[in-house]
């Protein structure tokens, strides 16, 4: 069949994009003026940490998929393939608020900003969004728009989300209109988890095409492609200072640290103790501590600076699937049906 | 051409777009890039509760007894 093989404007372009890559392979190494390991290697270490699981919070029927802090760092959200959505009083360990998804396969969930909403979404491909002013959160809006399950969501202020999808695409959100407003279009695969700045100037996003992408929210497109992982990258978060680097966690086993600045790499968090993937990351307040959940049942703690691992948070029984931090603790959520929050003893 | 193949070279003219822009990126040097966060991180150690915990760190169970 005559459109079985790709045109000669397609094999130009694909060259053109080779050398394009190359250029900016070429662009990366000539910022590296400085090495990372040598820069860093002088530094006191911080020898071991322990962490201790301070709250479980138990109810969840099924394994847990995603989880997200309220803004006061008193109240967590997590989100269940039961079907239900859980607000937490993270410090009296008891639900103060529940609802009852019209999907059990939720895959994404997250506060708005003034934390009386939240919005869910999962293989229904649905972003919906529940008022917890109401009882169970109200009849839901259900906005379509996605072609492919729903990943990852963000509130970038009360009356937009991006939202990070398995079509490939991530989305800008008009809450008020009812419909998605930007597309932003580049990944190959699966957009598997999304971070969003504190200033929601850009967020960046992880896929199963094994690259990072940071997005701009003003101009609307792509800033930048970060290539280094192996396999699947699943999770990411924000350095502490937004504009200076971010973190992902990968199937591959590693976690990375990727300098915005300098455009590359910048860290990467992995040993051969670690045998399986990571499923999800988090960075500490002072960016020195990069927390991150993998398949192994385990969370590791890794120092930023020296590379190295310096911690294991012992508990969960399956799969870690989810974890945040808010400064004072960490939250994790496993295929263990259960959430804990973890302090440094 | 047929629609796929309009479809793929429209996909691949994006893709040459985004990464043009991507690759004139003004870039900082990393020793710029990696001695401001090896301070930022310095700066924030002492403020940062898995490292330094807080005295009164409300998930921390309490030392003292209650009277009820």
């Amino acid at each position: 069949m005559e459109d079985d093989q790709p045109c000669e404007e397609e094999l130009k372009l694909v060259a053109e994009i080779k050398e394009m890559k190359a250029r900016i392979r070429t662009a990366r190494k000539e910022a590296a003026d400085a090495d990372y390991v040598t820069e860093t290697e002088n530094l006191p270490p911080l020898g071991r940490l322990k962490f201790k699981v301070r709250k479980e919070l138990h109810g969840h029927l099924a394994k847990l998929t995603d989880l997200h802090w309220g803004k006061n760092s008193d109240t967590l959200v997590t989100a269940g393939q039961d079907g239900k959505l859980f607000v937490w009083d993270v410090y009296k360990c008891m639900k103060q608020n529940a609802v009852f998804l019209n999907t059990a396969w939720v895959m994404a969930v997250s506060f708005s900003p003034d934390n009386t909403r939240v919005a869910s979404g999962g293989l229904d491909n649905i972003l919906s969004i529940h008022n917890l002013e109401e009882p169970e959160g109200g009849t839901p809006i259900e906005l379509s728009g996605h072609d492919g399950y729903i990943a990852s969501i963000r509130f970038t202020d009360a009356s937009h989300c991006v939202t990070s999808s398995g079509d490939k695409s991530c989305a800008l959100w008009d809450l008020q209109a009812g419909k998605i407003v930007h597309q932003f279009l580049g990944h190959e695969n699966d957009v598997n988890a999304l971070a969003l700045a504190s200033h929601s100037q850009h967020f960046a996003s992880a896929s199963s095409d094994k690259t990072a992408k940071l997005w701009d929210l003003r101009e609307q497109h792509c800033r930048a492609t970060y290539w280094g992982h192996e396999l699947d990258v699943n999770g990411v978060d924000y350095f502490p200072q937004c504009d200076y680097a971010f973190a992902t966690s990968s199937d591959d086993g590693s976690c990375r640290m990727w300098d915005i600045r300098a455009d590359q790499m910048l860290a990467n968090l992995g040993d051969d103790f670690i045998q399986c993937g990571s499923t999800c990351v988090a960075v500490s307040r002072s960016g020195r501590l990069v927390m991150a959940g993998y398949d192994d049942y385990n969370c590791h703690v890794w120092d930023l600076l020296l590379e190295e691992r310096i911690g294991i948070m012992l508990g969960h029984d399956n799969r870690i699937s989810c974890i945040g931090s808010q400064w004072i603790a960490v939250a994790t959520g496993a295929w263990d049906n259960n959430s804990f929050i973890w302090t440094a003893k | 051409m047929s629609s796929h193949r309009e479809e793929q070279v429209a996909r691949l003219k994006h893709e040459l777009e985004d990464l043009s822009r991507q690759c004139y990126f003004q870039r900082l040097k990393t020793s710029t890039t990696i001695s401001e966060i090896i301070q930022y991180i310095n700066s924030h150690v002492q403020e940062d509760p898995l490292l330094n915990p807080v005295k009164d760190n409300p998930f921390n169970p309490k030392k003292s007894c209650e009277l009820l």
